[in-house]
């Protein structure tokens, strides 16, 4: 198994493939996801925020990380297999339980040269 | 004494739910070793679709709920903030036991591949009780299964 | 391309942390946060304490009184224990002494209570109970007591700290951790709450002392409060809010012993000053007993 040199950055696309490479190999899905819950800071002030209108910037803020730590996972599992890209990449996003929300990021983990 | 009934009810809660998540984990791991043969992937363009014999829409879906200590760690954590990891466990288990249904759905065709998968999740009960209780999530896993002309 | 298959042996998705950790670290937490939430409780109805007027004492009472069954009893039984308690007030010279009025209700509690603006109130099965005169003095002096400690405030203060903070947590969200955070200051209040029964028996005690001369009755009124023996070790025993009376009963008695108070023999004990005859349970044998002690 070829190893994956350190600093190898791993391709994400949306797209079946990678622009101006070839597909060798390819593992199958790979998944990452993180359940997140808001603090209760947070809350109190979207709560305010409601009333006004506009970007809850709290929850932009926690649902950003959430995707990044969800997509970093997705990374890691395909890097276990061996790949060095993941294509086809999908986001899925629902509630927990009131105040927490599961962040899904899943594709297809291959190796491009 | 309703804070005895109350400790009794969550220790038992803990250790049933931490049993049956081992044993469905160790099950997990046995067939995974088994379907491994049958690869989903999420893209179209992998397969050459020339080469497609036979093409079918296979699904596998899981109903899982989370049990009584899980929902009081998800309420202290949703006061503090942060990765709520009962639920974690939870859900992973669930999302390889919808693909595993799938697989096996496929395998029944004696499919090759199942391309184009995607996941669904749902939330089975209501938010009304401000919390939302224990939770119950249907989660659906769905592709194209396909048997490919040998070469 | 090929497919090669590989079997993933690390779970990222998951947190190794064991949950049991993660548990009791959270009731940590929000045991910290309790104990904060807590001092800052007392520390805020302590200061409010001082800045409150009469006034504003005597419109709180209106608030609770209405909730009350009409006071039963005779007017004489009502007057006459009236009238002792203004003659305590006016020959111990206490302070606001006209605020203070008796009334009786018809409850199966044996319970007595007072609310802001210096309203008392007995329950017909404690009235039930007394044996003599002075262990109403007692018990009336005990009320009073509370009151002049500001104990009712310092209630009310606490509960409207303890409901603000709560409901800002329910708008959050956290609705169960408020209830959490409620139970575990529950538990600090309860030696509040023992602490201040116990200066209220000593003021009552005092009273007693100074009004008959000696302090009989005291201790023998507390008894008749409680009628089951609960044992201090068992949760009943630690979370009740009035201390279990064989404590309360050892450190009036330790306080009489220190303070020299006389104690009489029963014979000494004056006699109630109105006839009990309106309760079911009491037997025809107390009744002439007591018709034949009345005197006025």
């Amino acid at each position: 198994m070829d190893q994956k040199k350190k600093g190898d950055k791993m391709i994400v696309t949306n797209i079946d493939a990678v622009p101006g490479k070839n597909i060798v190999e390819h593992y199958g899905i790979v998944q990452g996801s993180t359940v997140r819950a808001k603090h209760v800071g947070v809350d109190c002030i979207a709560g305010c925020q409601n009333t006004f209108g506009g970007e809850l910037k709290g929850y932009s803020t926690l649902l950003e990380e959430s995707r990044k730590e969800a997509i970093t996972r997705m990374e890691q599992q395909a890097g276990h297999l061996g790949a060095n890209a993941v294509i086809n990449v999908r986001f899925g996003t629902s509630t927990i339980t009131q105040g927490a929300s599961e962040i899904l990021a899943y594709g297809t983990a291959v190796k491009v040269e | 004494m309703d804070l005895i009934i109350f400790l009794v009810f969550v220790g038992g809660a803990y250790l049933i739910g931490q049993h049956i998540e081992k044993s469905h984990y160790k099950e997990i791991e046995k067939k995974e070793s088994a379907c491994l043969h049958i690869p989903s992937v999420t893209s179209k363009k992998i397969v050459n679709l020339d080469e497609v014999l036979d093409a079918k829409l296979v699904f596998g879906n899981v109903v899982i709920s989370g049990d009584y200590f899980k929902m009081i760690v998800a309420s202290l954590l949703n006061f503090f903030g942060g990765r709520v990891t009962p639920y974690e466990k939870l859900l992973d288990r669930a999302r390889r036991e919808a693909i595993l249904r799938m697989k096996q759905d496929a395998s029944s065709m004696d499919a090759d591949m199942i391309i184009n998968t995607r996941f669904e999740m749902s939330k089975l009960d209501s938010m009304a009780r401000g919390g939302g209780g224990t939770g119950m999530f249907e989660i659906i896993a769905y592709g194209t299964a396909v048997k490919l002309a040998k070469k | 391309m090929k497919f090669v298959a590989r079997e993933i042996k690390t779970n990222v998705n998951v947190s190794q942390e064991h949950p049991l950790k993660v548990f009791f670290k959270l009731l940590a937490s929000l045991g910290v946060i309790s104990v904060v939430v807590y001092i800052l409780l007392v520390a805020v109805t302590e200061i409010a304490i001082q800045y409150i007027p009469q006034k504003i004492n005597h419109a709180l009472s209106s608030l609770f009184v209405n909730q009350f069954p009409f006071s039963v009893g005779s007017d004489e039984t009502s007057q006459k224990v009236q009238g002792l308690l203004d003659d305590v007030s006016r020959k111990l010279d206490l302070p606001h002494a006209d605020s203070f009025k008796v009334s009786i209700i018809d409850m199966d509690d044996k319970n007595a209570f007072i609310f802001p603006g210096g309203n008392i109130f007995i329950t017909t099965a404690l009235l039930n109970e007394f044996n003599s005169e002075n262990e109403l003095t007692m018990v009336l002096a005990h009320e009073v007591g509370h009151y002049m400690n500001n104990d009712h405030l310092r209630a009310l203060g606490r509960a409207a700290v303890l409901g603000g903070i709560v409901a800002v947590l329910g708008v959050g969200g956290a609705g169960e951790v408020g209830q959490f955070i409620t139970g575990f200051v529950n538990i600090f209040d309860l030696k509040y709450s023992r602490d201040q029964e116990e200066r209220a028996d000593k003021f009552a005690v005092d009273i007693l002392n100074q009004y008959y001369g000696h302090a009989s009755g005291a201790v023998s009124a507390l008894q008749l409060i409680e009628n089951k023996e609960v044992e201090k070790w068992t949760l009943n025993g630690f979370l009740s809010t009035h201390p279990v009376v064989v404590e309360r009963v050892r450190y009036l008695q330790d306080l009489i012993r220190k303070r020299n108070f006389i104690i009489k023999g029963p014979s000494e004990l004056k006699p109630l000053p109105f006839v009990l005859n309106l309760y079911e349970e009491e037997s025809s044998e107390e009744i002439v007993e007591l018709e034949a002690e009345v005197s006025e």
